[in-house]
């Protein structure tokens, strides 16, 4: 059970997204609340990351969009995003610092970083323990450290929604429970409301405090013991999804 | 030689013009470089580069100033290329291989109508010499635009060319800031393509970044040594083009290409 702030949440009404004629999300509507972290997993195609540009505003949609802080409509809400991978070039320069100088900083970074800002990275790379690679060239990191400095980037500053785009995609097993621990540590510290687009059905399953089962349209609800019972999941992912029970963090 | 006679060309005024003009547009060039290299708009700029030729024979077919025929149809592709970026699924490599193709073959038709194509040689291998001082007055001013904008849309840029979701997360506006750049990419191109060359310009605009790159420990590092090796390029290819009285612009890229080569030499030496 979460304890929730009760005033500030993420409300979306009959969201439908038409991209060529084609209907990719379907009258979708959800109430997310701070503090909460819901899992959407669907199968490929089924409109996760659609519905996650619809959050972050990059595509025309219909429907509404209400961000509370306090009880008070958010017009301008901080959103917090953590891609699956980056577009970066093998052979890019760039450090940890500067990547994340360049979404926080106004002064180009041609100019330096200066100490207080460089301070200020620091401190918000160690909420995803992630301090130590901060003079890293950003493509020399793994999968999970990669994910790790994006979290720290999407919390700076702290946001009123994290969207997390399928971590699970790029961090091996042992790195996929440390990224969920961070992640689930700043929930409660932050009273962070957080979206998990996701294919990892089973390490989530114990991590989120609520699922959905998205294909077009919201096909199933509750929590991951519910959604799990649900038969359209086995429709939607077909036999193969119980071979995944062996993994031992599969405890429902 | 001497040194005083090494400077010897200096004691020409067209030299000294094209002397301060290098000074001028080499950190420009360097400085969007280093964007042109990080957001994979090189093949744009050679299609910018490309279209002054239909440029100047629409100006002459429409009895208007050259280069304000190449600033408008250059700013029209640098626009539909964006649009099309987002509202097509084609690739950004095919629409720009579509347009770089016709846009040229334009050019060459119309210019060539009547066997006088020989009268626009000029606009395809440049001629820095004869740059006057109120070409380098607008320069200079369009410089200083250049770097302004550069303060307030760089990192917006370099983010967007990583991901640009993650750019829109952070309130940056990804349309805005694409298509002003490459409005700001096609005018710079177009003023000074009659000096540097049509065949030549993307070449100076990408190989001291593309050189930076191989010797640079971070971000900031890349553009200081791009703006360096930009303005050294530029001033001993000026030269090395007065003494053997070959083309300027395409001395630079030489001289450019050296430095390239030098930068994957002392990068290998270092990891041995």
């Amino acid at each position: 059970m979460i304890n929730s702030c009760s005033h500030c949440c993420t409300k979306i009404k009959d969201i439908s997204v038409t991209i060529e004629n084609k209907i990719i999300l379907n009258k979708i509507s959800l109430h997310i609340n701070c503090k909460e972290i819901v899992a959407v997993i669907g199968p490929n195609g089924a409109g996760k990351s659609t519905l996650l540009k619809v959050f972050l505003n990059h595509i025309p949609y219909q429907g509404e969009i209400n961000y509370q802080v306090k009880g008070i409509r958010n017009t301008k809400p901080r959103i917090g995003y953590v891609p699956q991978k980056l577009n970066f070039p093998e052979d890019s320069p760039i450090t940890v610092l500067e990547f994340i100088a360049l979404g926080t900083m106004l002064k180009p970074i041609y100019f330096g970083v200066n100490k207080r800002n460089a301070d200020k990275i620091k401190n918000n790379l160690a909420l995803a323990e992630a301090d130590h690679l901060i003079n890293r060239k950003v493509n020399t990191l793994s999968g999970g450290e990669l994910q790790r400095v994006l979290l720290s980037m999407a919390m700076n500053p702290v946001p009123d929604l994290l969207l997390l785009d399928e971590p699970s995609n790029a961090i091996d097993m042992k790195g996929l429970a440390l990224f969920y621990k961070i992640v689930d540590e700043l929930r409660k510290n932050y009273d962070v409301s957080i979206v998990l687009v996701t294919h990892d059905l089973m390490g989530v399953a114990n991590f989120a405090n609520r699922m959905i089962l998205l294909n077009q349209e919201i096909i199933a609800e509750g929590t991951p013991k519910e959604v799990f019972k649900d038969k359209n999941l086995l429709k939607a992912f077909g036999p193969s999804l119980w071979n995944t029970a062996k993994y031992p963090e599969f405890k429902i | 030689m001497q040194f005083t006679s090494v400077l010897s060309f200096l004691n020409y005024s067209f030299m000294q013009n094209a002397l301060f003009t290098i000074i001028l547009i080499a950190p420009i060039f360097a400085l969007l470089g280093v964007i042109v290299l990080n957001n994979r708009l090189v093949f744009f700029s050679d299609c910018i580069g490309h279209s002054g030729l239909a440029g100047v024979a629409i100006g002459i077919l429409l009895g208007l100033s050259p280069t304000f025929a190449m600033l408008i149809l250059a700013i029209l592709i640098a626009i539909v290329v964006t649009l099309l970026k987002y509202r097509t699924k084609s690739s950004q490599d095919t629409v720009l291989g579509v347009i770089l193709a016709s846009i040229t073959a334009l050019g060459i038709v119309l210019l060539s109508n009547g066997g006088n194509f020989s009268k626009f040689t000029s606009y395809l291998i440049g001629d820095i010499l004869a740059i006057t001082l109120t070409q380098i007055i607008y320069l200079v001013i369009i410089g200083i635009l250049v770097i302004i904008y550069s303060i307030f849309f760089t990192n917006s840029l370099v983010l967007i060319s990583i991901d640009p979701l993650l750019a829109k997360s952070k309130h940056i506006s990804v349309y805005l800031s694409e298509i002003s750049f490459t409005i700001v990419l096609a005018i710079i191109i177009v003023l000074t393509l009659k000096f540097i060359g049509i065949l030549v310009i993307s070449s100076l605009l990408i190989l001291p970044p593309a050189t930076a790159k191989i010797l640079a420990n971070n971000f900031r590092q890349s553009i200081i040594f791009a703006i360096a090796i930009s303005l050294v390029a530029g001033i001993l290819g000026l030269m090395l083009s007065y003494y053997l009285g070959t083309a300027t612009g395409a001395t630079i890229v030489i001289v450019n290409s050296i430095f390239y080569l030098l930068a994957i030499i002392i990068k290998n030496l270092r990891f041995q």
